[in-house]
Order: C-alpha cells, then structure tokens, then sequence
C-alpha cells in the first residue's frame, strides 16, 4: 500500500527542506521563493507502510498565473494525494492560512503544519497547537526541517490522516455566494471538484472557465458583480484566517526589527549597489584564489600520472592521453567549480539575493525583464540548465522565453575550466582580473542579448513584479555544503560521461591514422578544412577543432586542448588570440544539454535553433572586435 | 491616494483594487479592501517598493501599486507634506543631524504640537516659519485629533 | 548610544586605512572595494531616524558582517594556499594590509556577536 502525499504552500518556507527530511533527500534548498519549479518525488517508509511524497511549486493560491502555479494546482485537481500537506511559514502564517483555507475547498485529507517553529520560538512567537485544530478543523503539527522537531509526529499524524474519511468541514461564505456557487456547480461536470471549480470561476480564473461544461452559458449568473464577490471570498477567508491567529498565537509586533536593519543597509538608496558588485568580485575572486593551489595539485597528481603510463602504445596512449590527460585536465578544475558553488550557496541561503533582485529591478526593466529574471539569469552562473528549468517561475510568457534565450550568455561555471586555462597560459599575471573581466563582459552580453531578443523576436510590454522578499538567514556550514556538493556533483558526473565519452573520440580522432605526428591527424584535417572560417580570427586548427568538440559540452574545449598539445603546459597563445577566444567561447553556442532544455521548456525547435544561430553570429561579430581593437593596440 | 503615491514609512489602509491579471496573486498575498499595508522603502531609484502585507515582505513595481486604491490609517504618522493645515504633533523626524539642528531652531523637534497654517507655513512655539519644501517631507507628524482619540481608548 | 558612535569611528578609520594599504600595496581592486565597505560605516554617521530603533546599529552590524565576509575570504585563500607546500610552490605571503584585515575581521566577528546579543533582536515595543 503506498500513500501519496504532496506538500504544497506559499513559497519559501521550507516545503523542500522538508522534503528533504522526510526522504532523506538532498534536494536543492535556497532561501529565495521559486526555487521549485517542477514536482519532486521520493518515498520513504515508515511502520511499514510506503509513504511517497510529492515536493510542489510554492504557489499563493490555487488560482494560477505562472506554470510553477500551474504544476501545484493541477497536481492537487487532477490526482489528488491521499494526504495533502499544507504548510505554512510559523512568522508569517496568514498567507498560508488562506492557501490552506482553499485547499480544503478541495475536499481532500489536509495536514496543516506549521514549519520554522524554531525561529518562531527564538523570536517569542507563541502557537497553541489544540486551538488552531479546533478552528481549522484539520490536524496540525509543528515542525522544523533544520532541527527536526516534530517531524516524527507528522509521519505519525500522517498515518493517522490517512485512514480518517471524515473530512473537514468548509468554511460558508454567506447566503449571497453559495447561492451562486450552487447554481454554478451545476455547469460543471461530476468528475471535477465542482464546488472548487464554482468558486474560482466566481474569482475570475481563466481555467475554470475551460473546464465547462459545453454549451453552458455562465455569464447571466455571472453578471456585473464577479469581481465583487471574489473580493468578498477572499475578505472571508482572509478575516477566518485572522480570527483562527487572534485566538491561537501570541505574536511579539516587532520580529522583523533586526531584518529591517539589515535590509536598511543591503538595499541602501545609494551603496546598496555598489556592495553587490564588491561582492560579486569577492565571489569570483574566491572562486578562482582559493581554488588555485587545489588546481594545481590535482594537476601535478595527473602529470605524475601519464608520465608513469607514457604513450608508446596505442593502450597506454588511450589511456594516459585520452582518458587521463583529457578527462583529468577538466577534473582538476573541479575545485574551482566547488568554490564558485560555495560563494553563490551562501549568497542563496542567507536570502541576499532578492533584495538584488529588488535593486536590479529598475534596470532590468529598461530591458523588459524583471528583477525575478534577474535572479533566475544568476543561477546560471553556476549552470546554464538549471537557469532555463527556473524560468518556469516567471510568470509572463514573454520574459520566460527572453531569459531562456538570454539564459546561454551567463557565464556557466562549466567555462570556468576554458577560461582558466587560457587565462593560465596568456594572462599569467593578471588571473583574477581577466577573469573578473570575462564576468563582466557575460553580464553586459547577457542584458544586450534580452534587449536585442525583445525588440526583434519578441515585443511587448513591461511585466509585473510581485515577489516576496524572505527573512534573512545566517547561512549554516552544513546547509552550503549540501548546496555546493548538490549543484557541483553535476560536474563529476558529466566528467565520468560525455566528457570521458568525447575525450576518447577526441583520442581516437588525434591518434589515427597516424599515431608519430598530430599534424596529420583525423583532428588536425577537421581543424585545417574548416580553418578559412576562423581566419579572421586568428584561431589554429587546434583551436578549430577544440570548438568544435566542444559544442556538445564547453570543458570539452580543454580536454581537446591538452590532448592536441599533449598536456596544457605545452599550450601557447598570444594574449590577443587569446583574449579573442575566451570572448568567442562566452558566447558561442548552448551545450548540448541546455538546447535540450531550451526545447522541452519552450517545446518548440524553433527556439534553440535562434538560440544556436543568434549566439554565433554574435559571439563571432564580438570576437572580431576584439581581434581587430587588440591588434590595433598592441 | 494610489499605493504608489504613499509615503514610506507610513500604514496604509487598501480601499478597492482595480482588476487585473495579477489580481488574484495579489488577494493571495493578502491585498484586500480593508487590509492594512506598511510602507517599508523605495528600491534606488524609486521604483519598486517594499511593502509589509501582515508578516510578509513583498515588493510591487510602481506599475502594479498603481492598481491599489489606498488611504493612509488615522494612528499613522504622515510627513507634513502630505497633511490638511491643522494641529499636528511631531512624531519622529527624519534625516540627518544638519537637518535636525535646523529644524530644532525653528522649533520643531521629536515631541513638539505645531500647527500647519494654510498658506503652507508653521507655527512653532517660537514663531511663524516658512519651510522648505524637502525639510517638510522629513518631519512625520499625528493629527492632535488623532491622538486624542488614542488618549480616550486608553 | 554613544557606545555606538564610537564603534562606527572605529570601523569607519581602521577600513578606511586598510584600505589605503591596499593601495599602496597596488591592489587597487581590492583597495575600492575596503572603501565600499567602509561608506556603510561612513553612511552610518548620517543615521538619526526612528527613534524606536536605530539603524546607526544596522550599519556597524552589516558593515561588521561585510568585513568578516572579506577577512574570511583572506584567511580562506591563504589556508587554501597552504597546500601548495605539497607540490613545492611558494604559498601566499600575507601582506601588512591582509594581517590588519584579519584582524579587523576579529573584531567585526565579536561586533556581530555582541549586536546579536543585545541590539538586533526581535526588541518589545519600548512603552
Ligand atoms: N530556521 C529554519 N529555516 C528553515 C526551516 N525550513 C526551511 N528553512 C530555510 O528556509 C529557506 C527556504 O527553504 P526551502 O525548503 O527552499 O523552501 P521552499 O521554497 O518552500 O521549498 C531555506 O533557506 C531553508 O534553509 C526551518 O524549519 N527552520
Ligand atoms: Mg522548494
């Protein structure tokens, strides 16, 4: 027997983390809203029985403007769980009363849980668990995903939900409304919940109105005053929410103080943006300082390596050039990847990064996106995909598809190998600032890229903003490193798959048909056919080819580099070819994996085949800048 | 007045919302008729905004606060700006410590019951004054009448 | 109150000496980026508003958080640098400027710590 739970509530406060707890998964926790965009599984058992649980979008309500909404109400309309969590923020519970006010409307076993309680306790927040049952009529527990507190009795409590049938009581919203929404559950058919789809027909939702039945005609019922009831639903369950927290919680009024304070500071009129760009250089430079000597071990580890293996035959060649020296160049750049994750893991969790959202927002509307796509362009940084999958959270369809576009532009922390080994090899002594130079420059290509995209592909009008700004958080050690390992373990496994798979083609391209002398290699006749294009350039077929290999995933480029020169201290690039190529690999085309996600998110060919086109064009048309503005100066 | 128009650090109180696609996420959130609203600050360059709605901070562009009706709650403290001539007692003042010792010489301090004339000018305990427009926006200020009111209840 | 106005003349004159040093050391970058830092200190002076809650105190409490931010960040790239003792390369000298830093970043820490303590903190409404 498996019971199905889903957790649903307003975003951002904790659904995932518990998730976690329950399943003993590690899924991805940050304290922005929108961080879940599509529904999570796992199960777990408990007393013998299955329990599968469902992570869900964090949604306001069950009417719905953005897919992630979407995902979270249809879940509970079209298969609805046995159990339905609703969990609600212990600080901030009145939003989450309302949702989980309007999912009983649903008619399903409801669980309210109250989560965070230990910062609530921390701040004098007082919750008596008997009256808020007795006033919403369902069970409620209290928890807390980070200490674990109460998590036992919400198993327990779920268990004990499941068996129930009598279900909750609904709230009455006066002789006026349920006349309507009798009439109106006649209009629709008995499969859906018609009570449900009643009353957000009456609040004005577009899909309820889909799911009529044929040939009715709603609007004599639904006459001028629509709107006025809707106001009137949810003034009911507003003031019943209110009503149930005046009697069952003893609230201290100033909790926020110390979030004032410091958000006083962070989005300060005049140094609030200054402070995000020192950061970010803080960030970057972290990333690459800190890692360095690590990179520099793991390297020397695998120089010893092929040195012992040699390449006098084809095996040992395979093995210390093709598997060793290619998949080995990308791996020791791993730390770097970890440092990155590490600086933006503690940027997330402590909740900084909506308030750049918030200071952003006014530039990014100059370029029609909002400070949430903002947000969701900086999770790109460490991974173009996971950019493109959090776009679902925006609700304009417009900017979604812009910052999908825009989304292959921000610098993902896959090039970080690229751009440390050219920068390496040319720019010896100015590492961290050509490397803070090369963010900068995705930066500006990525807002030029949305400015371009908006007035030729697509045209519209500005969009709104309605975001929630979370408590700020003292990021936890363990909290980071669990986001680090999360978002970088990626890396190694791409480095255990694609990159081991196309280092070995790049092998066995570099080594036939003759093993003595890489000039006339497979690779080398690849490079030097299609040389002419890249003339302009300045590029070399090792470099041709390098970028050729490297569509399919960016740190291909130095596997391919290593293996052509035979390990990266053999390299050598002029500074100004060299600061062409790092321009002409920022931008040139998504890999492979996020044109696959490009087209499932916008389920169209159309887009990454603009995506692929657009970004060369520009990436070359950038490059040659550069080549011709660098030549000219030196 | 719009939500948008509203001075920061003021309480507001919603009065109607125009209908919108966003209308729905916005009564989520809890913006209502009859819902009061802090005011929290302006982002760098004015626009967006954040506002207090129960518990929960949220921002809203400019564009989006236009849609709310609002009208600022009687027990809130306002900039003299923004107030009808009458009776006022200074609540709190804002800004630096120039700004403060300006205002102070003219009478105006944390405390002080001034009186608004029509004509725009302030009657302190040391004399009639005209103030400039910026010092104004800074001193927040109670309706006498108001606090009066707050006096009996107690 | 006046405990406050001290701290801030002390974060505010020590950042912005060490970021001088930076510099003079030619870590111009670096240096600028001390110099933001310090403005919140500096911006904390023009800071008199509610008097139910002083934001003087927000500005030492972020400012000290920031520096601490970037004295980890010295401490985490020299320990990091401490493994090239492994392969023989040369680990990284800490300047004058990185040694003040930290131990600005000492002082910010036992800022925080005591702010939390006492001043930012969920406070009743002072009636
Ligand atoms: N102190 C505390 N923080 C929590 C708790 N649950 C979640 N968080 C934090 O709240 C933030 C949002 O959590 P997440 O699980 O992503 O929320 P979701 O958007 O609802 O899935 C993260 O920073 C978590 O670390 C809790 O019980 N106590
Ligand atoms: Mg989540």
């Amino acid at each position: 027997m498996v019971i199905t739970v889903g957790l649903v509530g307003n975003p951002n406060v904790g659904k995932t983390s518990l998730f976690n707890r329950l399943v003993g998964a590690r899924q991805y926790v940050a304290n922005w809203p929108g961080v879940t965009v599509t529904r999570i599984e796992g199960a777990t058992t408990y007393k013998d029985q299955t329990l599968h649980f469902i992570d869900l979008p964090g949604i306001y309500t069950l009417s719905t403007t953005s897919i992630d909404e979407k995902v979270a109400r249809d879940f509970l309309l079209y298969t609805p769980p046995n159990v339905t969590v609703v969990i609600i923020d212990s600080l901030s519970p009145e939003q989450g009363i309302y949702l989980l006010l309007e999912t009983l409307e649903l008619n399903l076993n409801v669980i309210a849980v109250f989560n965070v309680i230990d910062e609530a306790k921390k701040n004098g927040i007082k919750i008596d668990k008997s009256s808020l049952e007795t006033h919403l009529r369902v069970p409620v527990v209290l928890t807390s995903a980070h200490t674990g507190e109460g998590i036992e009795q919400l198993f327990e409590t779920i268990l004990a939900t499941f068996k129930k049938t009598n279900r909750a009581k609904l709230l009455d919203y006066g002789p006026e409304i349920e006349s309507k929404v009798s009439e109106l559950e006649n209009c629709f058919d008995d499969i859906y919940n018609k009570r449900f789809l009643a009353l957000k027909l009456i609040e004005g939702d577009k899909f309820a109105r889909e799911l009529l039945k044929k040939d009715v005609d709603v609007s004599s019922i639904l006459d001028g005053s629509a709107s006025n009831l809707a106001v009137k639903i949810a003034k009911t369950r507003y003031d019943y929410a209110l009503n149930v927290l005046n009697s069952a919680m003893r609230k201290n009024e100033n909790v926020l103080t110390s979030m004032e304070a410091i958000d006083h500071v962070f989005t300060h009129k005049y140094i609030g943006i200054p402070i995000f760009f020192a950061l970010m250089y803080l960030a970057f430079n972290f990333t690459f300082k800190a890692s360095e000597p690590l990179v520099g071990l793991i390297e020397a580890g695998f120089q010893k390596l092929t040195d012992v293996i040699g390449s006098s035959t084809m095996l040992t060649s395979l093995i210390s050039q093709g598997i060793i020296n290619g998949v080995g160049s990308v791996i020791s750049f791993i730390p770097s990847i970890f440092a990155l994750f590490f600086a933006l893991g503690i940027m997330e969790e402590s909740g900084y990064l909506p308030r750049i959202a918030f200071l952003m927002d006014k530039a990014m509307c100059s370029l029609k996106l909002t400070g949430r796509s903002f947000m969701t362009l900086l999770l790109g940084f460490g991974c173009n995909v996971s950019s493109v999958m959090a776009a679902r959270g925006l609700s304009d369809e417009r900017e979604r598809v812009t910052t999908i576009l825009v989304s292959p532009f921000v610098s993902c922390s896959a090039r970080i190998p690229v751009y440390l080994m050219i920068i390496g090899i040319a720019f010896p002594n100015h590492k961290a600032e050509a490397f803070f130079v090369m963010y900068l420059l995705s930066i500006a290509l990525t807002a030029l890229s949305a400015r371009i995209i908006n007035k030729v592909v697509m045209k519209g009008e500005s969009i709104p903003l309605v975001m929630e700004l979370p408590r700020y958080r003292f990021p936890s050690l363990s909290n980071v490193a669990t986001y680090m390992w999360n978002r970088g373990k990626h890396f190694l496994q791409k480095a255990g798959t694609i990159i081991l798979v196309a280092s070995i083609i790049v092998w066995g391209l570099s080594y036939f048909p003759d093993p003595t002398n890489i000039e006339n290699s497979f690779a080398a006749m690849i490079g030097k056919g299609l040389q002419f294009i890249f003339a302009p350039l300045g590029f070399q077929w090792q470099t041709v080819s390098a970028l050729l290999f490297g569509g399919a995933a960016k740190e291909i480029i130095v596997s391919s580099f290593a293996q052509f020169y035979g390990g990266i201290e053999n390299i050598v690039i002029d500074p100004v070819i060299a600061a062409t190529l790092m321009v002409f690999i920022l931008g040139y085309i998504p890999c492979f994996a996020t044109l696959a996600a490009i087209k499932s998110e916008t389920n169209s060919l159309k887009y990454p085949i603009i995506s692929v086109v657009y970004s060369l064009f520009i990436s070359y048309v950038l490059a040659l800048c550069v080549a011709v503005v660098g030549r000219m100066i030196l | 007045m719009k939500l948008s128009e509203a001075p920061t650090g003021v309480q507001v109180e919603v009065l109607h919302i125009e209908e919108s696609d966003i209308t729905p996420r916005l009564r989520g959130i809890g913006i209502l008729p009859g819902i009061k609203i802090e005011v929290l600050k302006n982002a760098p360059m004015g626009d967006p905004r954040m506002y207090r709605v129960f518990s929960k901070v949220i921002t809203l562009r400019n564009s989006e606060a236009n849609l709310i009706e609002v009208q600022v709650s009687e027990d809130s403290p306002l900039p003299l700006t923004f107030v009808r001539p009458g009776d006022y007692k200074v609540e709190y003042i804002e800004g630096g410590k120039i700004a403060r010792m300006n205002l102070a010489s003219i009478g105006i301090v944390e405390g002080a019951v001034i009186r608004l004339l029509g004509d725009r000018r302030v009657q302190t305990d040391k004399g009639i004054y005209d103030v400039g427009f910026g010092k104004l926006s800074k001193v927040h200020v109670l309706p006498m009448k108001a606090l009066f009111k707050a006096d009996n209840a107690k | 109150m006046k405990s406050v106005t001290i701290t801030l003349w002390i974060m505010l004159i020590t950042s912005i000496t060490i970021g001088i040093g930076y510099l003079f050391e030619d870590d111009v970058i670096f240096g600028i980026i001390i110099f933001i830092f310090s403005t919140v200190f500096l911006l904390g002076f023009r800071e008199l508003g509610k008097p139910s809650y002083s934001y003087r105190i927000a500005h030492i409490y972020v400012g000290s958080i920031l520096i601490v931010m970037t004295a980890g960040y010295i401490l985490a790239s020299f320990l990091f640098s401490l493994v090239n003792l492994i392969i023989g390369e040369e680990i990284m000298s800490l300047k004058i400027s990185d040694m003040l830093l930290l131990l600005l970043g000492v002082y910010s820490s036992y800022n925080i710590y005591r702010l939390r303590k006492t001043a930012i903190r969920p406070e009743k409404k002072n009636n």
